[in-house]
């Protein structure tokens, strides 16, 4: 974050905006939800703060189209912290000009995708952006712009009351302070809590969430564009971005999903290529077509007597995770080469 | 210097470049893309020209796409590894999956970018099972020129981009998400009905057939190409026009032309069907009886030649007159010129440039020495303010007007000055919509409130300027109150305008017709040409002031010597010196010292019986010259008519001999567009059996009349004009080229971008501030009162000036009529609808015209145009001119209105 404040702070313009991507789309991911709902001071301190921090006039926090609540709640804070005059046009007799909004996000989930929120935010068909320049050169509405996560923001108050050295005093030596993790109703003890970065799986996995409620061959953490972390794996893992990026994983927004013992794989992987399908914004190729394709292939492999080239189905995700322009069609391949590579015996089966 | 490598050898870097572009800039080769295009920002959508980047030699590669990805210092590029091979062949698959496989039934079959891209990376089979896909799309064939195939559609965003970068309209959008987002034309699948202006870059952009032409001007079947010049505004497209069996079959614009830049209009791209229409004249015909009979040329020229002897020999050479065309090349013009001044001895020679920008030239001579646009188009990507004066680009210069557009939509500080909200009012900073007439009051305001706030270069006024004193006197003596009024535009501001243009780095001054066919139309010039003295907006890079020439050639024609005051070159015609240069050069002895007749003269002159013959070369004056009656009875008074056109236009039927003569596409020569860019024109198709070119037609006649003039060709001529026009010096047939040269064009070849770089070019070397006070127009002052309206003329983007060629073409189906633009008050006031006819009358006479109820307009303010015979609109104009130039007054009509039931008209054919 400080990387991003540090670069729009350097560009001239007459204008420039803070924008908080809380559109969280990622299916098993509530941690947004929580601090916007419970913590809402957290958020929109973090927004003034880093808006005064490089000097933008306008933060706007894009939040979910299915988080009413949400928007509501910090509806009415935001009223109240104008009326308090801490924003507005002198924020707590600074001189700092700082207005804040809520846009209501309609669906796309492709809208987390900061180029892609940004255009949403103009109006515009949500298409990902090519980078250079980059939102802190040319953002909304071609002015410098920065987009931070929720949870980001959220962290910034204890940063600056305690300072960075006590921030980074928690977690790990590359993963710093905490970490929010959601977990889904096939635990015990279901829920969100928030760990020190570096916190072992096990641990979160059996005292937090008090085991599995049932037999559970994976878990999907990360969203899904994340990895597909058989449980075989849960010892190997800590919570952090390191670890899971050595093992082959990926820590993302760290919401977790299980996949019960008897639910197919190939029809998770049908799932995943039709959620990508759904969900492309349609203008880089492999992602358009490659999606559908891979959702056609591995339906029609349960469904009929037809087999997967293994061969054209490496060079499908090879093509998506090269070729795509962001992060939709380029996390896709993630899961499912997991899922070759642990559940092959699963999956062979379907394929030639 | 930076360095990056490819396949570890190391090239510089240019700043700003792409992968893609530092690779086909250094190895001639660029990868193979489906997305990318010359004349688009780079997109990134379709991800096959990928190549591998590496931080160190050998090093671990990074797949990117090149077209987007900046080349930075220690690059390592690696642009055919295998995996990159690998990764373009199975993109290109998956595009196959939904596309259809009818190549061989294809139009751009052979000239597709998907087949060449998919042979390039080696597909042989599509692996994927048959599954959804998009190939039942239908056909949209509603429009009279654009085609879509949307089957064939590939997503590559091309034309989306076209329409949003090139013309700047924003009718193609992407609609829908993911495998089934597709183009859509405005809300719709259907071109005719979208906001779509038939400019065809997206077309043109389109790798497949997707988006084409009822052309099918990507198809290969015709091979044969030749390049020429638009004959159709002053812009000068560069044409490449395709030909099979001797028949123009479509046109595309090249890419890599510096005056349009891979862009044209639908005039310049579509509107060529003319040129073989069936109405085309293709016999000399001669009038006996009130009827005109085919005739051979040679009895025509017998005809003509016998009477303008007589003329010659009974009334002296004064009593014949030419009307040049600014639609021909130059070396038609420079001979008729000769034509008229050589061999019949007369100085009465004057062109459509008096109708339109003579206030121009004149007003420009006047403060410059130069009468023509001090920089070049190019100079929009270094201006940061525009003001856009009494022209509406979009619609009367397209390629220009888009340019213009795109730089207003970027937020450049614009200023239009015009009584209608044209388009680019729209998107302009500053509106000033002042009353028609006021032209020299706003300018006045301007430059009032420029030296009353001292933000005037005053460096640039001493060093390069003289009579600024007086000037500055005068205009700050001005009662600013008093000019709101007069104007009607609030008095705050023309402050804030004049104040951002006068602060702008460099500021670009635009103007059209709109400054000239007033009563004060050179004065206003002059005062534009004030307004950049006074603020160092001349001699440097985005500034300057630049007519926007009409006529594809008025330029030239002008350059050429068509107008009665200065011969070739500009040299005046009184001059004793100049006047022996001229019989030498021209092995003459009867070019006269004494200036001729300009165009309303020769009306006059007609009617008063003291001009006996009048031969006019591609002008319709009745149709399109003020106060039609007056005309009609100046061509009937005349002796001899000879009209050499295209069509039977209005002013042919008037004619006593009428001489078919051949359209731009038959012939050689040269036009030399509003930037002073002359540019080669090339016969793409022999003249229709039965026509001749122009110059032959020309040459035919001088010989009959006893001069000897070589056969007319293009490069033959232009040999001749170099040496007699000082400014064309070194602008031989073959240094033209592709691209041309703009004048002056020193004897090494040497061209001009920018003038009055470090001098003006009147004598002396400085620029003169003039002062003019507002004058109310003659017009308003005698009818005023009783026809309190006044109506200003205007042009359609679909149509070219009287639509000879225009209405002969398909763009008369998309614009089939002249209309009343009427502001949604008056029509109340009148009980007028939308669609209901109006009776205009002034006091020359009365039309009827369909009212089109407009937000453009202000109250008391109408607009219409006159492309239609139908209507006749210049049956009102007046013939009121300016008073330097005389350049008729059409934008100040003084007229009344009422709901009119039926269709009055008031032709005495």
């Amino acid at each position: 974050m400080g990387f991003k404040l540090e670069a729009c702070k350097n560009e001239e313009a007459d204008q420039k905006f803070i924008v908080c991507n809380a559109d969280e789309g990622d299916p098993g991911a509530y941690s947004d939800r929580y601090l916007m709902e419970q913590q809402p001071h957290a958020v929109i301190f973090g927004m003034i703060a880093a808006g005064f921090t490089i000097g933008a006039n306008w933060g706007i926090i894009y939040a979910r189209g299915e988080y009413p609540e949400s928007i509501d709640i910090l509806n009415q804070e935001i009223e109240k912290l104008y009326d308090l005059k801490i924003l507005g046009e002198d924020v707590m007799g600074s001189g700092f000009h700082f207005d804040l909004k809520v846009v209501k996000g309609l669906g796309a989930y492709i809208c987390g995708e900061e180029t892609a929120l940004l255009n949403s935010l103009e109006g515009q068909r949500p298409e990902v952006r090519t980078r250079p320049p980059y939102p802190t050169q040319q953002g909304l509405f071609n002015k410098p712009t920065v987009v931070n996560n929720v949870e980001t923001l959220a962290a910034l108050h204890y940063i600056l009351s305690e300072s960075g050295k006590a921030y980074a005093g928690h977690g790990t030596e590359k993963s710093t302070g905490t970490k929010l993790v959601c977990l889904d109703s096939f635990f015990n003890r279901p829920g969100l809590y928030e760990v020190e970065m570096g916190t072992p799986l096990r641990t979160v996995i059996d005292e937090l969430g008090q085991g599995f409620k049932q037999p559970i061959k994976a878990m999907h953490i990360g969203g899904p564009l994340g990895g597909l972390v058989p449980v075989s794996k849960i010892d190997d893992l800590t919570v952090d971005f390191e670890s899971f990026s050595q093992n082959g994983f990926l820590l993302g927004h760290a919401s977790v999903i299980c996949i019960p013992e008897e639910y197919p794989l190939v029809k998770y992987i049908e799932h995943l290529f039709a959620f990508t399908a759904h969900e492309s914004c349609g203008k880089c190729f492999p992602c358009r077509l490659g999606s559908t394709r891979g959702k056609e292939m591995f339906k029609k492999a349960q469904d009929e007597d037809f087999k997967i080239d293994r061969t054209l189905l490496d060079d499908l995700i090879d093509t998506l995770e090269r070729g795509s322009l962001c992060a939709l069609g380029g996390g896709l391949p993630l899961p499912i080469k997991n899922a070759l590579q642990y559940f092959n015996d699963e999956l062979k089966t379907y394929l030639n | 210097m930076k360095t990056a490598y490819i396949n570890n050898v190391a090239y510089n870097i240019e700043e700003g470049e792409s992968i893609l572009q530092f690779l086909e800039r250094n190895t001639g080769n660029r990868p193979p893309t489906l997305c990318d295009a010359p004349n688009l920002e780079a997109f990134g959508s379709c991800r096959v020209c990928s190549v591998d980047v590496a931080l160190a030699k050998d090093g671990k590669a990074k797949t990117m796409a090149s077209c987007h990805t900046p080349i930075q210092d220690g690059h390592y590029i690696y642009p055919n590894t295998e995996s990159v091979q690998k990764l373009r062949k199975n993109i290109v698959e998956l595009v196959l999956t939904d596309h259809p496989l009818d190549c061989l039934t294809c139009e751009v079959n052979g000239n597709c970018e998907l087949q060449d891209v998919a042979a390039e990376v080696g597909i042989r089979n599509v692996r994927y099972p048959e599954g959804a896909n998009h190939l039942d799309r239908k056909k949209d064939l509603s429009h009279p020129y654009m085609t879509s195939d949307m089957s064939k559609c590939i997503n590559c965003y091309r034309c989306v981009r076209a329409c949003d970068e090139v013309q700047g309209e924003f009718v193609l959008s992407m609609s829908g998400r993911g495998f089934d987002s597709k183009i859509i034309k405005s809300d719709n699948d259907n071109f005719f009905d979208s906001d779509c202006v038939s400019c065809g870059a997206c077309a043109q952009a389109c790798p497949t057939s997707a988006i084409s032409d009822v052309f099918e001007s990507k198809s290969r079947e015709s091979e044969e190409k030749t390049r020429t010049v638009c004959t159709y505004c002053g812009v000068g497209c560069n044409l490449e026009v395709s030909t099979k069996n001797g028949q123009i079959t479509s046109i595309q614009a090249p890419y890599e032309a510096e005056a349009n830049g891979g862009h044209t209009c639908l005039k310049g791209r579509f509107a060529f069907k003319f040129y073989n229409h069936k109405d085309r004249l293709t016999s000399p015909l001669i009038k006996r009886n009130g009827e005109f009979e085919e005739a051979t040329w040679d009895e025509a020229y017998d005809f003509i030649a016998e009477r303008l002897n007589n003329y010659i020999k009974e009334d002296g050479p004064d009593s014949i007159a030419g009307i040049s065309s600014a639609r021909t090349p130059n070396e038609e013009n420079y001979l008729m010129q000769k034509f008229i001044r050589a061999v019949v001895g007369t100085n009465n020679i004057d062109c459509c440039a008096r109708v339109c920008h003579s206030p121009t030239a004149l007003g420009m001579q006047r403060a410059f020495g130069t009468g023509a646009a001090t920089n070049s188009i190019q100079d929009l990507d270094h201006t940061d303010c525009i003001i856009v004066i009494g022209a509406n680009p979009t619609d009367a210069h397209p390629v220009t007007g888009a340019k213009i557009k795109q730089k207003f939509m970027q937020g450049v500080t614009s200023i239009v000055v015009d009584p209608r909200k044209i388009e680019l009012a729209k998107y302009a900073t500053y509106h000033l919509q002042l009353r028609p007439g006021t032209n020299v009051a706003l300018l006045n305001m301007i430059l009032y409130y420029i030296i009353a706030e001292n933000v005037q270069d005053q460096e640039f006024i001493d060093q390069r300027c003289e009579d600024y004193e007086g000037f500055k006197a005068e205009i700050l003596n001005l009662d600013m109150d008093e000019h709101e009024r007069i104007t009607g535009v609030d008095k705050n501001l023309v402050r804030e305008a004049a104040l951002a243009y006068a602060k702008a780095n460099a500021a670009m001054e635009f103007h059209g017709l709109g400054v000239t066919e007033h009563y004060q139309g050179t004065f206003t010039v002059q005062l534009i040409s004030d307004l950049a003295m006074i603020t160092g907006n001349i001699g440097r890079p985005g500034c300057g002031v630049n007519p926007l020439r009409g006529q594809n050639n008025v330029q030239g024609a002008a350059d050429m010597g068509a107008q009665p005051h200065q011969g070739a070159g500009y040299l005046d015609v009184t001059d004793p010196d100049v006047n022996h240069q001229y019989n030498t050069f021209y092995k003459s002895e009867k070019v006269p010292m004494h200036v001729g007749f300009k165009i309303p003269e020769m009306f006059n002159a007609a009617i008063e019986g003291k001009l006996k013959a009048l031969w006019i070369i591609g002008e319709d004056v009745v149709q399109t010259d003020p106060n039609t009656n007056k005309v009609m009875k100046a061509m009937d008074s005349l002796d001899l008519l000879v009209v050499q056109e295209l069509f039977m236009t209005e002013t042919a039927k008037h004619a006593t001999v009428v001489l078919p003569g051949a359209s731009f596409l038959e012939k050689d020569g040269t036009f030399t567009n509003g930037e002073r860019r002359i540019q080669r024109v090339q016969k793409v198709v022999e003249p229709l059996p039965g026509t001749k070119a122009d110059g032959q037609i020309i040459v035919e006649m001088m010989r009959k009349m006893g001069y000897d003039q070589p056969d007319y060709s293009g490069a033959g001529v232009l040999e001749e004009v170099s040496q007699i026009v000082p400014f064309f010096a070194g602008a031989t047939w073959e240094r033209l080229g592709d691209n041309g040269l703009q004048w002056p064009v020193a004897a090494d070849g040497t061209d001009s971008q920018i003038l009055h770089g470090e001098q003006f070019k009147r004598a002396g070397g400085k620029g003169k501030f003039t002062f003019v006070n507002w004058e109310e127009s003659r017009e308003v002052k005698k009818h005023g009162e009783d026809y309190p309206y006044i109506i200003t003329t205007n042009r359609e983007l679909e149509h070219y000036n009287c639509g000879a060629m225009t209405r002969r073409t398909g763009n008369l189906d998309i614009l089939t009529e002249d209309v009343l633009l009427i502001c949604p008050d008056d029509a109340q006031k009148h009980f007028i609808e939308d669609g209901d006819m109006v009776c205009v009358e002034s006091p020359r006479g009365k039309v009827d015209i369909k009212a089109k109820i407009t937000d453009e307009m202000k109250p008391g303010i109408l607009s219409s145009t006159f492309h239609f015979p139908e209507i006749m609109l210049n049956i009102i104009t007046s013939d009121e001119h300016d008073t330097e130039a005389m350049c008729p007054e059409y934008k100040v009509v003084s007229c009344r209105i009422r709901k009119s039931k039926g269709k009055f008209k008031n032709i005495e054919a």
